[in-house]
């Protein structure tokens, strides 16, 4: 089981979206610093871990890559719910691949907690036939309380930032929750209850 | 080497420093001898010269003997020693006229080995030769009578000839002027079997592949034994693996497709999508039970195990003949690399995928269906009376379902398994536990009322009215709580022995993706966590808090002279009766919350003391004898505190600890030595405390500087 390693915070990110929008390729680029030759089409979901660095504090990311294909979809459902950001892609340049979007929101909302940072990002803009213009799926993100960003995952556009503004935002909403309003009595509560808590209670972002 | 008994370094007696001294005494300059006393010691030391060179020669005489029997010794030998040298000689001679001989045999060995070696590649050609024509007549009447094990036979005799050595024979054959037709002959036969060769090949596999399609094992078998002789190995081992690869994949195809009409399996999954997603909707006359999966689940974690078991075979074979047939790493990981991916793009995988999809979308319908039900029933745990029974019933059942997954071997599986556990626990469980919380619990004053009717009601005696009815469920929720924070992690500890054991032989990819699903549990705990504190946050709010607010009113003022100090000192204003409805208070819910809610409600309810206790404190005034007498209180309540607690309650009375310590000050001079950095009172709120005391002048405590 996890021991109390090198790190102040966990955050769940999960990536979701159509198969070959390039969820795999950005999840590489960011966590290996390459762009895969004859990627495979993801089986179930996928597992990476970065650590970052944000405000100076140890921040893990525990990244989870779902599978596109229809078949894993039931294998998939079961990692939004303890996520904290979840990452809905598409391809820039295949307009299907955008226009099933509310269909993922759809499932984000049945399955993720209300409260799950959502993030939609047009991937492949490197490619010069693209078919979703920039505005496009910025006016559709606005319209669904999402952050924006467009990547490729080839050239390395904007995915380095992708992850790292995530567990900016990530980092701050916490923070917020952490930090009481001033109640001395209830900070005690939490020591006292911190005393005879059992191994289980490793520091995690608080959820609910 | 010299004998050692004439080596002179070592001879006794005479060593080279005295023999030095003898060479110096012969140049003795008598002439310098000035006095007797000079004579006389040089005549002292010449006669110890002469007794010492008197003894070496007469040890020298004494050997003299064995010397000389040994020189007469050697004497004798010499003529012998010619005869051996004579014979030597004659040896030396003997011997190289060996040598020569045996040169000129062997030379003549080599020439007969070279020639019987001529003879028999003459032999060789001659037999190919005779057998080109024979494997070029018979590989066509073969092809012509369709028998390929023939022909492929008689390719093989032809393939297994030098080729370039034929044709050779041929020119040659032609530069000594031999029958021009024979040689072109041999050109044709050579043709033919080229020809044949390519017909075979292509006859081969068109027959391999019909033999397949019309699943006729005997003749796959017979035309796969064909290829190796025709140097088509590789080619062969190809087909015959792709025929295995789809037979494997059109049979577990048979299977699955049985599997699933037998049991029904798209019916159940419709239903349960139903149940999920319209339950409001189309009424319960089509709900499925929960029951009727138990078994198919089980068939169908088994069927996934299967699978995982021949891709394990298959990886551990190819594995072991990669590592012994390449030994260069890269090469390595392309083979296994091509494996995986014949693997993963099996129908037999894809089919199984399919199924793994179902049972995990049933699992959890299962799971969460039978753990609604257990939640639905409020019986009392008969181990401690204080919790649910559901308790129980409901991680018997995440256990269950979550060991059914990691027996079905597949790590895509678990961690889907012990994510909908984990949501379960969190949603569900939490959820219910919370609701019962927010229903609060009711503020009575019944202390002792309590107990009474608690006995009671376990004895059946009495019907509970809602009141305690509702006391009864906010203390069991509190307590169902805290126990299942045990649980979970019991829960987690014993899966994790569970999962490592499956992922033993895994990759280490695999072993980290379910540690960290197996993480969710921590998450699960840590709700469970909040939803205890917020029930604890419920408990301080409507039964510590306004209980004590009207105990600590009663304080009374501490400004007293002697008189009234040693009246209080027989006769206790406050502390005493306040001290015992803590006392009472507490009591009435000690037989009736867990051991750590206990201590919990200890330590708010101690928090809520000694903060009000704090403002009351501030709102008095004090003599010096005053200030003595709260100290006091103060003692007597941090014992009775730590009497009843198994943890260190002094640090919540830090301050107030402090605050007696000012109000017991002679002058407020003192207050300077009493002071240090440590303080947990602010100089304000020590100007203050000061402030209170009636005999302490304002201007000398605005002047104290700490
Ligand atoms: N031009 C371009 N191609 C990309 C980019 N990202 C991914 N691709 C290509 O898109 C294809 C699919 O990429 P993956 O990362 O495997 O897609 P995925 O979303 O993980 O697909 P599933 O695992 O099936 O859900 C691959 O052939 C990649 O080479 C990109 O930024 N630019
Ligand atoms: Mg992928």
């Amino acid at each position: 089981m996890a021991t109390m390693e090198d790190y102040k915070y966990l955050f769940k990110v999960v990536l979701v979206g159509n198969a070959g929008v390039g969820k795999t390729c950005l999840v590489r680029r960011f966590t290996q610093g390459m762009f895969p030759p004859g990627q495979g089409a993801t089986i179930g979901v996928d597992f990476m871990i970065k650590t970052v660095e944000v405000e100076g504090e140890k921040i893990k990311l525990q990244i989870w890559d779902t599978a596109g294909q229809e078949r894993f979809r039931s294998i998939t459902q079961s990692y939004y719910r303890s996520a904290h950001a979840l990452i809905l892609v598409y391809d820039v340049s295949n307009q299907p691949t955008f226009d099933v979007c509310p269909e993922w929101l759809r499932e984000i909302e049945e399955y993720a907690s209300p409260k799950v940072l959502k993030v939609l990002v047009g991937n492949k803009i490197d490619r010069d036939d693209r078919e979703i213009p920039t505005e496009v799926g910025e006016e559709f993100s606005n319209r669904h309380g999402m952050y924006f960003l467009e990547t490729s995952a080839k050239g390395s556009e904007n995915v380095e930032r992708l992850f790292s503004d995530i567990a900016h935002e990530l980092l701050q909403q916490s923070k917020n929750r952490e930090i009481p309003s001033y109640d001395a009595n209830s900070q005690q509560i939490l020591q006292t209850g911190a005393g005879h808590t059992s191994s289980l209670n490793q520091r995690c972002c608080p959820r609910s | 080497m010299a004998p050692a008994g004439l080596s002179p370094s070592s001879e006794a007696g005479a060593s080279p420093p005295a023999r030095s001294r003898t060479i110096s005494i012969s140049g003795f300059d008598l002439q310098s001898l000035k006095s007797g006393s000079e004579i006389q010691a040089a005549f002292r030391v010449l006669n110890q010269e002469e007794d010492r060179v008197n003894a070496e020669l007469s040890q020298l005489l004494a050997r003299h003997s064995l010397i000389e029997s040994q020189l007469r010794h050697l004497s004798t030998s010499v003529p012998q020693l010619q005869g051996v040298q004579h014979e030597a000689e004659k040896l030396s001679a003997l011997i190289s006229t060996t040598a020569q001989l045996a040169q000129g045999v062997s030379s003549k060995v080599k020439q007969l080995d070279l020639a019987k070696n001529r003879v028999s590649e003459c032999q060789q050609r001659v037999n190919d030769l005779i057998d080109l024509k024979l494997c070029s007549d018979g590989v066509q009447s073969a092809l012509q009578d369709e028998d390929y094990e023939q022909a492929a036979a008689h390719l093989h005799r032809f393939l297994a000839m030098d080729e370039a050595l034929l044709k050779l024979t041929a020119s040659e054959m032609q530069d000594e002027g031999g029958a021009m037709h024979d040689a072109s002959r041999l050109d044709q036969a050579l043709k033919t079997l080229h020809q044949a060769e390519k017909t075979v090949a292509e006859v081969v596999a068109l027959k391999f592949d019909e033999a397949v399609q019309a699943e006729d094992l005997a003749s796959i078998e017979r035309f796969f034994k064909i290829f190796p002789l025709i140097n088509l190995h590789d080619m062969g081992l190809e087909k015959f693996t792709v025929y295995l690869r789809e037979k494997c994949d059109r049979q577990s195809e048979r299977i699955l497709a049985e599997f699933a009409q037998k049991r029904a399996l798209k019916s159940k999954v419709s239903r349960v999508r139903d149940a999920l997603y319209k339950s409001s909707s189309t009424g319960h006359q089509d709900k499925i039970e929960a029951k009727e999966l138990d078994h198919v689940l089980s068939e169908m974690v088994l069927l996934q195990a299967r699978s995982e078991m021949y891709y394990k075979f298959i990886r551990k074979r190819v594995t072991t003949d990669v590592e012994v047939s390449s030994d260069d790493e890269t090469t390595k990981k392309t083979k296994l690399g091509a494996m995986e991916k014949l693997i993963v793009s099996s129908g037999l995988c894809h089919g199984i995928q399919l199924l793994l999809s179902d049972y995990i979308l049933l699992e959890d319908y299962f799971m969460s269906q039978n753990i609604q039900k257990a939640m639905s029933s409020d019986a009392i745990s008969p181990s401690d009376g204080l919790t649910s029974a559901m308790l129980d019933d409901v991680f018997f059942l995440v256990k269950k379902c979550v060991q059914r997954a990691v027996s079905s071997q597949n790590v895509d599986g678990v961690c889907a398994v012990v994510n909908n556990a984990c949501g379960i626990l969190e949603q569900d469980l939490c959820g219910l536990l919370q609701g019962q919380l927010r229903m609060g619990i009711p503020s009575g004053y019944m202390d002792q009322a309590y107990n009474v009717i608690q006995t009671s009601l376990q004895q059946g005696k009495l019907h509970a009215n809602d009141t305690e009815k509702q006391r009864l469920a906010f203390l069991t929720a509190l307590n169902n709580a805290d126990c299942a924070r045990d649980y979970v992690s019991r829960l987690s500890k014993s899966l994790n022995q569970d999962i490592s054991n499956m992922v033993y032989n895994r990759s280490q990819h695999d072993k980290d993706k379910v540690d960290n699903c197996l993480t969710g549990f921590i998450a699960s705990s840590d709700k469970l966590k909040s939803v205890l504190d917020m029930g604890i946050q419920q408990l301080r709010q409507t039964v510590v808090k306004p209980r004590i607010k009207p105990w600590i009113e009663s304080f009374v003022c501490h400004d007293i002279d002697e008189n009234l100090f040693s009246e209080y000192e027989a006769n206790d204003p406050f502390i005493q009766t306040f001290i015992l409805n803590l006392d009472g208070l507490l009591g009435s819910f000690k037989k009736s919350l867990t051991e750590q809610n206990y201590d919990e409600l200890v330590a708010i309810l101690t928090t809520e003391v000694t903060l009000q206790l704090e403002k009351v404190v501030l709102k008095s005034k004090f003599s010096r004898l005053g200030g003595l007498q709260f100290d006091r209180e103060v003692r007597s309540l941090v014992s009775f505190l730590t009497s009843i607690t198994t943890w260190s309650i002094r640090d919540k009375f830090t301050r107030l600890t402090l605050m007696g310590t000012v109000l017991n000050l002679e002058t407020v001079g003192e207050m300077t030595d009493v002071w240090d950095s440590s303080w947990k009172l602010t100089q304000t709120e020590i100007k203050q405390v000061l402030g209170l005391r009636t005999d302490f002048k304002p201007e000398d405590i605005k002047r104290l500087r700490l």
